[in-house]
């Protein structure tokens, strides 16, 4: 048959549609005879142009390419990937809501055209190049006058509510998504909000309301016989422009923070020449490797992680702190900074792989390795704040990516003393030479350079047995 | 009256056989609001024709997909 080393995406079966298998380490998409109507109305009616002009949906070709379920084959699509896959539960709040944003754009441009978003889910939606794109070309379906929304329910569950609750409640409670892969059960969304949302129009209809109709009407399922006028087009549209309306409304802002110089505040113990210096040392460092990917791990704002993306390298910024990834994605989008790509990751719990078998949704280190990961001013934290031993960490590195660029911060730093200013310093191998020595089963150390006007040194390392 | 339009709407989908479910409260709460909505969306139209008239109308509003 030819298929050899070829296998069906485990994310993609839910769709009858069609499916993703990878062969010889490409990604193609068989579409079944079952969607030949829809997707010749998808080119036909000039969607598919107009969206990949837009930059919305992305680009396919159709090759000659033997199917992987040849009985069912209709094409077979080669679709342009993007850089990296990452997840809602990863994404700040302007990003999750620039992807709502963008999936209703989408709908309201498929209406026109005689098609409608069959699912609206946000694993649909990926970033490139700083902007929100769908990657799933088989999400339409051709709309016929008078049928409801059918991924309206999916919408308010895998956007407006995890939105909601983190404008409304707490921005963390994004991380509901991780629990609930399908997106966040109106009930409890609706549970969860505070009671003045029941005052936002918005709100109070797609959300509350939404959630007690589905309660009410869970099983209902009585028969009818005539054609049904159902949702007239202009009452669709107004349902799209009024999701539109009460997520655009959606604000969230950091407390306690000052808004513009966040970077400032939480760098404020390097001096001047010190961050220049090590941001001379990094780019240094770049140069010498030229890697074509990065993550920069605990990233903050992206100061550094600029360093990489500068030089064309695309590059994942993650941090703990879902205000500084909120910064850097603005950062980003003002800039357009293409290859940035800020998420928010908890290093100490990265991404778990989720979902069904669990094979849907992959872990961090499933999207490993990198060309090279910047641990910038990182060590102490999972270190000493979370008594990860020093070998742990490495061994941990050396997954994640080939070189590897680190800050080793020693206790005599400001930053450590305050995280062992609370507690008991039960750390005695914490040390430069007992960092080296944890290092180096796993790495070949290629430079060190200590970094002016601190205590503190940056390394780049390699790898070993790559 | 509403069990009934939902019934015929259910009978619609099954004949279209979608792959998600909908969920019955989901496509019942549309048409409750398909009234308000599309009224509005008419009004906004009107509207924005009239405005027209008058040459003060605003430009399609943007739809990009991304805010601000």
């Amino acid at each position: 048959m030819g298929k050899m080393n070829s296998q069906v995406h485990p994310a993609s079966f839910r769709d009858p549609s069609g499916f993703l298998f990878h062969r010889k380490e490409v990604l193609y998409r068989q579409v079944n005879h079952s969607y030949q109507k829809e997707y010749e109305l998808l080119n036909s009616s000039g969607l598919y142009v107009e969206l990949v002009d837009k930059g919305w949906l992305v680009r396919h070709s159709e090759v000659d390419v033997e199917p992987e379920l040849p009985a069912l084959a209709y094409k077979v699509l080669r679709p342009e990937l993007v850089e990296f896959i990452s997840y809602p539960y990863e994404w700040s709040f302007s990003q999750l809501k620039d992807a709502a944003l963008r999936t209703l754009a989408i709908q309201k441009r498929a209406l026109k055209n005689g098609m409608s978003l069959k699912d609206a889910s946000a694993y649909n939606i990926q970033f490139r190049d700083a902007r929100p794109v769908l990657i799933d070309t088989l999400s339409f379906e051709v709309y016929h006058p008078g049928k409801p929304w059918v991924a309206y329910r999916q919408f308010c569950q895998h956007f407006l509510a995890p939105l909601a609750l983190m404008a409304s409640r707490d921005v963390r409670l994004n991380q509901l998504l991780r629990v609930y892969m399908d997106g966040i059960p109106l009930d409890l969304a609706s549970r969860l909000l505070p009671g003045r949302t029941r005052l936002n129009f918005g709100l109070s209809t797609h959300i509350h309301l939404h959630a007690s109709f589905q309660s009410k009407h869970a099983s209902s399922g009585a028969n009818g016989s005539r054609e049904s006028a159902g949702m007239s087009q202009p009452a669709l549209e107004g349902l799209i422009e009024s999701l539109r309306s009460v997520i655009h409304g959606l604000r969230w802002k950091p407390k306690g923070t000052e808004w513009g110089d966040y970077y400032a505040e939480t760098s404020g113990h390097y001096s001047d020449a010190a961050s220049r210096h090590k941001m001379e040392i990094i780019e240094a460092f770049l140069d010498q490797i030229a890697p074509h990917s990065a993550w920069d791990l605990g990233a903050n704002t992206g100061l550094f992680s600029r360093a990489a993306s500068r030089r064309g390298i695309p590059t994942v910024a993650f941090d703990i702190d879902p205000a500084a990834v909120e910064q850097d994605y603005l950062a980003c989008k003002a800039n357009k900074d293409t290859n940035l790509l800020p998420l928010v990751l908890d290093l100490t719990n990265p991404s778990p792989a989720i979902g069904w078998n669990n094979h849907e949704r992959m872990s961090l280190l499933e999207r490993a390795p990198v060309d090279v990961v910047l641990a910038l001013a990182l060590i102490h934290h999972l270190a000493i704040a979370n008594n990860v031993p020093l070998s742990r960490l490495a061994d941990f590195f050396r997954q994640a990516g080939r070189w590897l660029v680190i800050e080793f911060v020693p206790k005599e730093d400001s930053q450590v003393q305050v995280l062992l200013a609370s507690r008991e310093d039960i750390f005695p191998d914490y040390t430069q030479q007992g960092f080296e020595d944890a290092f180096k089963p796993y790495f070949d150390v290629h430079s060190s350079v200590p970094i002016i006007d601190t205590a503190r040194t940056l390394y780049l390392m390699e790898r070993r047995n790559f | 009256m509403t069990f009934y339009i939902m019934g015929q709407l259910i009978e619609h989908f099954s004949n279209q056989r979608p792959y998600l479910d909908p969920s019955s409260g989901s496509i019942l709460i549309q048409l409750l609001l398909a009234g308000l909505l599309g009224a509005g969306i008419l009004l906004r139209t009107y509207w924005s024709r009239i405005l027209k008239l008058f040459g003060r109308g605003k430009q399609d509003q943007t739809d990009d997909g991304e805010d601000e």
